[in-house]
C-alpha cells in the first residue's frame, strides 16, 4: 500500500508527515500494544505509509516503553520521531493532530484500546481499535469487530498492526480523510436539531396533560413535514393513522 | 455544589438501625406466632408487594407513549417553530444522574451535554461514588461549562441549580463475596437519602420534591439506586408519577448486556431500557434503540 503515500500526491503543499497516536488508557495498562509499536517492523510500516511522528500515552508502563525505544538502533527507527508520556488531562490535541485537514495536515491514525473510541470518533481521526486480550470481559473484542464491520474503525490485532496501517491508508483514500474541514470543538448548548430530547419526554411523563398536548403537537408537526415532502410509500397511511389517534 | 455522605452520619445510622430493628421484630414475630399465622403474614406481605409492583408497572410510561428522537429528527430547515418537546415552561425539571467510573462516566456526561439546554427550572443531581474523584472533577467541569455558556447568553439563572450526593461503593473491585451484602446495604441506605432528600437550593419550591427522571448507564451503584427507587414506590413513599428510571446500556456493549443491564432487565426496575446498538435491541426484550447519545454526531 505504499502507493497511498499522499506526500507524493500533494507535492506542492509539502505538508508535514502523518502522525500516529497510541493510547492505552489510564489504569489497566496494555503492555502488548506498547511492545508492538516499539518494534522495528512497526516503525518501518509507519515510515512506508508516510508517517513521521509517533506519540505514545503509556499509562503505568512509561519506563518500560522508554527503555525499549532507547534500545532501538538508529536505522530501526526509520526516521520516526517517537515521544512518550504517561498521562495527560486532555488528549484532544493529540487526536486533532491525527485528523486530516485540507491544506493543513494529512490524516494519521489513532491506535487505541476500546475505551477511547468515543473521544476519537468525536474528533474524526482514523482509528485502529485493539481489544485488550488480558481484560477478562471480551466485550471489547465484540465492539472492535462490530466497529470494523460498520467501517467506523479498523480492528487491529497484536502482531499484525502493519496490516491495520494499510487498511487505514485505504480508508483515508476512500473517505478523502486527508481533506476534511477544520476541527470544530463541540458547542454549548448543542444545536437544537442535534439535541437529545429523550429525557425531556421522560420529564413530561410526570406531567400527563402537558405530555398529551405536546405529543399531539409533535404528531401534527411531523405530519405537516411529511405532507410537504412525502418520501416513502406508506407514509400517507402513517399520517392517516396518526390523525385517527 | 454541596457534597454529603462521606462517612455514615446520624441519619444513615438511624435508618440502618430502623431497618435492622424492623427486620428483627418481623423475625421474632414470625417465630413467636403459631406457624399458621406466620405463613399467613408472609403470604400477605408477598401479596401486598406483588400487588404494588403491578400498580407501579401500570403507572410506568412506555417509550411508545411519546415520539422517540431516533425517528427522523427535525432538521434546521423544517423547525422554525418552537422545538418539541419543551420542558422550559414546566414548574420544574429535576434529573438525577448516577455516575459510575471511567468509561461509564465519560458516556453519561457526553449524553448530558447533548441533552442540556439552558433553562432556569432545571435541577441536576449527580450521585457519585465516594473516592471517585475523577467523576466528581469531570462532572464539575461539565457544570462549569454550562455556567459559562449561560453567562455568554447573558442570564446566569438559565443554569438552574445542581448538587452532588456521594454514596459508598456497592462493591469494590476484588471485594470479598462475604462483605458484599454489607457494603450493598450501606450503599442502599445512602441511596435512600440521595433519592428522598430534596435539593437544598430548591427547598420548598413546587415540583422539586422528587426527581422526575433518574438516569444511569451501568455502574453497580446505578442498580442500587434503581432498586431503592422501586422499593420506595412499592411502599408508596415515592409517588408513582415521579422518579422515572432510565437505564442506558453502555455504548461499548454491542452484543451482550452488562451485569447491571441484566439485573435491570430481569427485575424490571427501569421504566425505560435503552440500548445503543441495533443488534442488541433484537436480543433484549423490551429494549428501546436510541442513537446519538454518544459517539459520532449524526
Amino acid at each position: 500500500m505504499s502507493a497511498c503515500n499522499s506526500t507524493d500526491q500533494h507535492p506542492a503543499l509539502s505538508l508535514p508527515p502523518r502522525c500516529c497516536f497510541v493510547t492505552v488508557g489510564a489504569t489497566a495498562g496494555f503492555r502488548d500494544l506498547l511492545d508492538e509499536v516499539s518494534t522495528p517492523g512497526f516503525l518501518r510500516a509507519l515510515a512506508e505509509q508516510g508517517y513521521g511522528r509517533l506519540d505514545v500515552q503509556c499509562g503505568p508502563d512509561l519506563a518500560h516503553f522508554r527503555a525499549r525505544v532507547a534500545a532501538l538502533a538508529d536505522k530501526d527507527r526509520q526516521g520516526i520521531e517517537v515521544s512518550a508520556f504517561d498521562l495527560v488531562d486532555d488528549i484532544t490535541p493529540f487526536l486533532v493532530a491525527c485528523r486530516g485537514e485540507e491544506g493543513v495536515r494529512l490524516a494519521g491514525c489513532v491506535i487505541s484500546h476500546a475505551g477511547t473510541v468515543l473521544e476519537v470518533q468525536r474528533v474524526g481521526a482514523p482509528l485502529v481499535v485493539v481489544a485488550n486480550p488480558t481484560l477478562m470481559d471480551n466485550h471489547q473484542l465484540e465492539l472492535a469487530e462490530d466497529l470494523a464491520r460498520r467501517k467506523l474503525a479498523v480492528h487491529g490485532r497484536i502482531g499484525h498492526l502493519d496490516e491495520a496501517l494499510a487498511k487505514i491508508a485505504q480508508l483515508v483514500n476512500e473517505g478523502m480523510l486527508d481533506r476534511l474541514p477544520p476541527y470544530a470543538p463541540p458547542t454549548l448548548p448543542v444545536l437544537p436539531e442535534n439535541r437529545v430530547t429523550f429525557f425531556d419526554w421522560m420529564v413530561l411523563t410526570c406531567y400527563p396533560d402537558e405530555l398529551r398536548k405536546q405529543r399531539h403537537l409533535a404528531t401534527l408537526n411531523q405530519a405537516a413535514v411529511r405532507i410537504a415532502a412525502p418520501k416513502h410509500k406508506g407514509e400517507e397511511e402513517d399520517i392517516a393513522r396518526m390523525q385517527v389517534e | 455544589m454541596a457534597a454529603q455522605g462521606q462517612e455514615p452520619d446520624d441519619v444513615e445510622i438511624t435508618l440502618l438501625a430502623v431497618l435492622i430493628a424492623g427486620a428483627g421484630i418481623f423475625g421474632i414475630t414470625l417465630v413467636l406466632l403459631p406457624l399458621k399465622w406466620s405463613v399467613l403474614l408472609v403470604a400477605g406481605l408477598v401479596a401486598f408487594l406483588l400487588y404494588r409492583h403491578h400498580i407501579v408497572k401500570l403507572h410506568s410510561p412506555s417509550a411508545q407513549s411519546f415520539p422517540l428522537s431516533s425517528t427522523p429528527r427535525p432538521t434546521s430547515s423544517t423547525s422554525p417553530r418552537n422545538a418539541l418537546p419543551s420542558t422550559t415552561s414546566l414548574p420544574a425539571a429535576y434529573t438525577t444522574y448516577i455516575l459510575g467510573s471511567g468509561g461509564h462516566t465519560t458516556e453519561l456526561l457526553e449524553t448530558i451535554r447533548r441533552s442540556w439546554q439552558p433553562a432556569s427550572n432545571t435541577h441536576r443531581r449527580y450521585i457519585i461514588s465516594v473516592n471517585d474523584t475523577s467523576s466528581l472533577t469531570r462532572a464539575a467541569q461539565l457544570e462549569t461549562s454550562f455556567a459559562k455558556a449561560c453567562r455568554q447568553l447573558g442570564d446566569e439563572r438559565l443554569w438552574g441549580t445542581t448538587d452532588v450526593v456521594l454514596i459508598p461503593r456497592a462493591r469494590k473491585v476484588h471485594q470479598s463475596f462475604w462483605t458484599a451484602p454489607w457494603s450493598c446495604l450501606r450503599a442502599a441506605i445512602a441511596a435512600i437519602r440521595a433519592v428522598v432528600v430534596p435539593p437544598k437550593a430548591r427547598w420548598g419550591q413546587a415540583g422539586f420534591r422528587w426527581a422526575h427522571v433518574l438516569v444511569t448507564n451501568g455502574p453497580a451503584n446505578g442498580f442500587i439506586v434503581g432498586a431503592v427507587v422501586h422499593g420506595l414506590k412499592l411502599l408508596g413513599i415515592v409517588p408513582l408519577d415521579r422518579a422515572r428510571v432510565v437505564y442506558i446500556e453502555s455504548w461499548a456493549r454491542s452484543r451482550t448486556l452488562s451485569l447491571t443491564g441484566r439485573l435491570f432487565n430481569l427485575t424490571g426496575f427501569a421504566d425505560v431500557f435503552i440500548v445503543q446498538h441495533r443488534e442488541l435491541e433484537g436480543r433484549v426484550k423490551g429494549a428501546v434503540y436510541l442513537e446519538g447519545l454518544v459517539g459520532k454526531e449524526i
